[in-house]
């Protein structure tokens, strides 16, 4: 019956102390914290400290979710980029200098997280799409959020500008220099392996 | 179609999103004509599929169940106390609250004290002339009172000092002047009002300088400062231990200039 209910509705009654509809709540809306977190961060336990720090903001009715302002979703992704860049910051002490390549100069320096491809052992789908997934992280967080949230979570470009909140045109912007540095990074990498691997199509 | 208006369409083309088919016909056209923009679509596609096959792969991903289990055991301890939360809610509301209150209080407060150190501020060199017509026509020198000594002629007379400086004066001399002066009337309730509330004052005691007086149609009423032992002149008790502390006066002046009348403020 819960599973009906709108965010909103389940918010509302787990406000008022229902430990079913906050399960319920938990249970539609972790996965996608989760992997929006996994996927900004590369890092799993990164994604369960996120994740557990989104729910517990709302356990603890610290959050200022406003119905008016986007869906209860964009909220809670909100509150996941903003610990997720708290984690950035944090964790940006603690990894150490190394030099960057050319081709990385574009990568933030917070970016700990992020591992580099090995194009030359690409050989199998799998292992592309782990390129991609490594192009994804070592894109700069403002464009490596919204291709996740519009590419790989399939979110509207309003609702992607509520979760960051900022306007849709910077989403579009945004996104649109994305793809062109992922098709950039993707190509170079595709260049090597043609050359090194003898691999003639780099995409799935 | 140029290669500006394909690069607009290019991402919905590859992503297959809803758009017009006459412009996605044109487009796909366009790349038969243009091998650049044909790679174009190339790579984009690419990439789609490549982030397709990547959130594919994730789709199935979701946060282990300790997560839960420590969620849960967060919820139910807020659960449990939600009459306690509420009350310290209500309790911090209440503390900011009075707060709030305490410091505009403060405000008002010091505001007010402000106000009267700056109106207690002695003047120097300024000088208040109020004109005093109709509220404080001139003592009759039938009326004067008999226990109060008449100063002798040949006695000096008694020296008054500066003037206070009026508020009004005041705060229009530090606005620069840019403002006209008030018209007396004003002055003059202000200095009574204020003088009603915050002053105790003696009656008015006349001031016998010359054997005839004649009567005044008019004056004007000056606050002095004098030495503390004039009041001693007048008959008045004198505290020795503030003998160096000046006295404030009204003195009732006429139009020809002498003192007719003066009363003591404190």
């Amino acid at each position: 019956m819960l599973s009906t209910l709108s965010d909103d509705e389940l918010l509302r009654l787990m406000r008022a102390g229902d430990e079913e509809a906050f399960l319920a709540l938990y249970h539609r809306r972790q996965g996608g914290i989760y992997r929006f977190a996994l996927r900004m961060s590369g890092s799993e336990s990164v994604a369960e400290d996120v994740t557990q720090e989104v729910f517990l903001t709302l356990v603890g009715g610290d959050g200022n979710y406003d119905a008016a302002r986007g869906s209860f979703s964009s909220y809670l992704f909100g509150v996941a980029r903003n610990q997720v860049f708290k984690r950035f910051e944090k964790d940006r002490l603690l990894t150490p200098i190394v030099e960057k390549e050319d081709d990385e100069r574009d990568a933030p320096t917070r970016d700990g997280f992020i591992a580099l491809a090995d194009p030359l052992g690409d050989l199998a789908r799998r292992e592309t799409i782990e390129s991609v997934r490594q192009a994804v992280l070592a894109l700069p967080a403002h464009y490596r959020e919204v291709v996740v949230l519009c590419d790989l979570h399939e979110m509207s470009y309003a609702d992607a500008a509520a979760a960051l909140g900022c306007a849709i045109g910077t989403v579009r912007s945004r996104l649109h220099r994305a793809r062109a540095l992922l098709v950039e990074r993707l190509r170079g990498v595709e260049v090597v392996e043609t050359r090194q691997a003898g691999i003639s199509n780099y995409y799935v | 179609m140029n290669c500006g208006n394909f690069e607009t369409i290019i991402h919905d083309l590859a992503r297959n999103q809803m758009m017009d088919a006459a412009a996605r016909d044109r487009a796909l056209a366009h790349t038969g004509e243009c091998a650049r923009c044909a790679a174009q679509l190339a790579d984009e596609r690419a990439l789609a599929a490549g982030l397709k096959a990547l959130a594919a792969t994730d789709e199935a991903k979701s946060a282990p169940a300790v997560v839960e289990t420590v969620l849960l055991a967060a919820f139910r301890r807020q659960a449990a106390m939600p009459v306690v939360e509420t009350a310290l809610t209500r309790s911090r509301q209440t503390i900011w609250r009075w707060a709030w209150a305490a410091a505009a209080a403060i405000l008002l407060a010091s505001g007010f004290l402000a106000y009267r150190a700056f109106q207690n501020d002695p003047g120097s060199g300024d000088r208040t002339v109020v004109k005093d017509k109709e509220e404080r026509p001139a003592p009759e020198p039938s009326v004067a009172p008999p226990v109060v000594p008449s100063i002798p002629k040949d006695e000096p007379r008694p020296k008054i000092a500066p003037v206070e400086k009026s508020r009004s004066l005041l705060a229009s001399a530090r606005r620069g002047g840019k403002r006209t002066q008030p018209p007396p009337f004003l002055i003059r309730e202000s200095i009574t009002s204020y003088a009603n509330e915050f002053e105790e004052k003696t009656d008015f005691v006349s001031v016998n300088y010359e054997d005839s007086q004649t009567p005044m149609e008019s004056g004007q009423v000056i606050r002095v400062r004098m030495p503390r032992s004039a009041l001693a002149r007048f008959g008045l008790p004198v505290n020795l231990e503030q003998a160096d502390v000046p006295v404030k006066a009204d003195v009732l002046v006429g139009d020809d200039g002498l003192a007719r009348a003066i009363r003591f403020v404190r």
